[in-house]
């Protein structure tokens, strides 16, 4: 009895050191971190219970943080979803290289981001980059994309959605195979036009997969931090700053990592608190098989 | 030879359920040819059933019916209206599909209005309709289910009752009996036959079942490999059955078949005979053979004899027992005896189905008939 014991504590042991080692005492770790003073040189972290969050509330740059983080979100996130699903609706139809097609689109989720962002700079190069030649065919004056704090963000925006709909296409593709094709057919003998299939049948057939998407996208939306590493480093002016590129920032260039903890902290209740908003609110919505 | 079963119906059905006819219709599926050229007559508010073994193209044809296949030649035509370029949805056709393409997400009530829905029928009457078929179908009480929460028979209701509410004065079936156990599908092979009847559907229904086929049948089309092998009514195909193929198809055990010779009949070399296994009597004298084994059906006993080279299966009351000795004498009225003239060509007979085929079941070993006790 007591050697099962032991034998079950020791099959479990590099599982658990892995989690708690990387996961729950970090996590811990942060939570208690943000409600210390960040130690530097004679001055070691003493206790400053919320203090780390009052300051937060009063940080410009986090609000603009935030504010970006929003907007980038609610561009990206539906806009990746629907691209995705058009595509997998084009692609998983009986049309002329259609092997071909689904490779292309899954292609950019396939390359590293960093070098995709690298490329994307070139796109964007005022003067000579892609979208200025063409510009400059159409008339239109030349533009600094990433240089500029109206289209910084935008142009960040665009890269994620044009990586992230061929990775959801994948997801949304292997569901839409399982529809057999005899709800379809059913539904066009019916009399029920393309549209009317897809809206009454297809897409509520297609819920589950959409919410697992979509709580994915959320979490891309918040976690995204290399592209803007690459791009924009959070610039101009922090216009193109991002909440976690922002903690970034606090935590390994001005190594204020008492604050870093804060922002990580409310970033994660964040995060959390969508996710179970969006089970809670389209499980209901949602069959299940 | 018309039964009283279909003039009655032909009195009571609707006068404007169309009939269909298909001319010179064929199917390749690239370069394999799924449907020969053929051309048939499906009469309006009749029960005609597309019979055939598995693979022989029952569900291509009626999906091409349905407006799901192109056919690669010839015409489809409804009521006097050609319908072979119209989509499937202005057919005037209603489908049950074999796996019943319920609507998981929607309950029954919403499935079976689906269709109302789509064509914006007003609220009130999708209503009454649905009342009214709900009650015919039994289905009153699960009218909030989901489709996952009913049973294989209720979904086949439900399946039904959606095809039925359309109004539409043609039905499609695919084999929509197979997923059901036997008990089931009796009652719902007479269920579906009675709703035709009483609405004087033209009822298309494809099995690969022939008891399903001439149990509900008012006309059974029976195909293989692409061609119709013969079509007529169910007596007909049973008595007079034009091609060996449709010979050994029908009936259970099928019908004997045996090179003429065999059985001492003057005919052109390579013409075979057929004797149904209920026909053939024992008797004092006759065609001489051996017995070989029986099985004991209930009611009837299946007996097998060797006659010469050939092996025959004869069906006699079980009460009647078994004849007295190994050798006997087998006889058969002059008109129980089919001739089928020397097929050009491989022949293609299909095998009878082991589990109803005695002769190769091993269950009935040759054993020495019982002696009268004397
Ligand atoms: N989409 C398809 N592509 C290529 N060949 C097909 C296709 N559908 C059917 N076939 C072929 O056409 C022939 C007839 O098929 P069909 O489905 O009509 O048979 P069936 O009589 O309905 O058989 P079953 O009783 O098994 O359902 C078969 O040889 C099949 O392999
Ligand atoms: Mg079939």
């Amino acid at each position: 009895m007591r050697r099962e014991t032991l034998h079950a504590w020791l099959m479990l042991l590099p599982a658990l050191v892995l989690l708690a080692g990387f996961t729950h005492i970090p996590a811990v770790e942060t939570v208690v971190n943000s409600l210390f003073s960040t130690p530097r040189g004679m001055r070691p972290s003493h206790f400053v219970g919320l203090g780390n969050y009052r300051n937060l509330i009063a940080d410009p740059t986090f609000w603009q943080a935030m504010r970006n983080n929003l907007l980038y979100a609610a561009i990206t996130i539906p806009l990746s979803m629907g691209i995705a699903l058009a595509m997998a609706l084009l692609v998983q139809g009986r049309i002329g290289g259609r092997g071909f097609l689904r490779m292309a689109f899954f292609t950019p989720t396939v390359l590293p981001l960093i070098a995709v962002a690298n490329i994307w700079i070139f796109f964007y190069t005022p003067g000579f980059g892609l979208l200025n030649q063409i510009g400059a065919l159409l008339g239109l004056p030349n533009m600094n994309f990433l240089g500029q704090g109206a289209t910084a963000l935008y142009a960040v925006a665009a890269v994620s959605v044009w990586k992230e709909a061929g990775f959801f296409m994948i997801f949304y593709l292997a569901a839409l195979q399982t529809i057999p094709p005899s709800l379809i057919e059913a539904a066009r003998l019916e009399g029920a036009s393309r549209w009317h299939v897809f809206r009454r049948v297809t897409l509520p057939l297609i819920m589950p997969t959409t919410l697992f998407i979509s709580v994915n996208a959320v979490i891309n939306a918040f976690r995204l931090v290399d592209q803007v590493f690459v791009m924009t480093q959070g610039g101009p002016d922090n216009a193109s700053t991002l909440l976690f590129y922002y903690i970034y920032q606090v935590g390994f260039q001005f190594w204020d990592t008492a604050y870093a903890a804060t922002l990580t902290v409310v970033m994660l209740t964040i995060l959390a608190a969508i996710a179970i908003g969006q089970f809670f609110v389209l499980d209901r919505k949602v069959h299940y098989r | 030879m018309k039964r009283a079963k279909s003039t009655c119906v032909a009195a009571q059905s609707l006068p404007d359920a169309p009939g269909l006819i298909l001319h010179d219709l064929s199917k390749d599926y690239g370069t394999q040819r799924a449907i020969e050229t053929l051309g048939c007559e499906i009469r309006g508010g009749e029960f005609t059933v597309l019979l055939g073994p598995s693979g022989c193209g029952k569900s291509t044809l009626l999906r091409m019916i349905a407006g799901f296949e192109t056919p690669t030649g010839g015409r489809i035509t409804l009521g006097g209206r050609d319908i072979t370029a119209l989509p499937s949805s202005q057919r005037d056709i209603a489908m049950v599909f074999q796996n019943y393409a319920l609507f998981p997400h929607l309950d029954v009530a919403g499935n079976i209005t689906f269709g109302l829905n789509v064509r914006r029928v007003p609220r009130a009457e999708q209503r009454q309709r649905l009342d009214e078929v709900a009650r015919m179908m039994g289905l009153d009480a699960l009218l909030r289910r989901k489709p996952a929460q009913l049973s294989g028979g209720q979904q086949q209701r439900v399946a039904l009752a959606r095809a039925v509410i359309s109004g539409r004065p043609v039905l499609l079936m695919d084999e929509p009996l197979s997923n059901l156990d036997a008990k089931l599908r009796a009652e719902m092979r007479a269920e579906i036959r009675a709703l035709q009847r009483r609405l004087g559907l033209t009822l298309i229904y494809v099995t690969h079942d022939q008891v399903e086929a001439m149990t509900m049948a008012d006309r059974i089309i029976l195909l293989n490999a692409g061609r119709i092998e013969q079509s007529g009514t169910p007596e007909q195909i049973y008595s007079r059955p034009a091609t060996p193929f449709a010979a050994r198809f029908i009936g259970s055990p099928p019908m004997n078949l045996v090179p003429a010779e065999a059985l001492g009949i003057a005919a052109p070399p390579g013409t075979s005979a057929g004797l149904r296994p209920e026909d053939i009597e024992i008797a004092e004298t006759g065609l001489p053979a051996r017995l070989v084994s029986h099985e004991y059906l209930g009611a009837d006993l299946l007996i097998t004899v060797a006659a010469g080279s050939a092996r025959l299966i004869l069906r006699r009351p079980a009460r009647l027992g078994l004849p007295p000795g190994p050798e006997l004498c087998l006889r058969w009225a002059p008109d129980a005896l089919h001739r089928f003239a020397p097929q050009p060509g491989p022949a293609s007979l299909p095998t009878p189905d082991p589990a109803s085929d005695p002769a190769s079941g091993p269950a009935c070993a040759a054993e020495p008939a019982p002696q009268p006790a004397s």
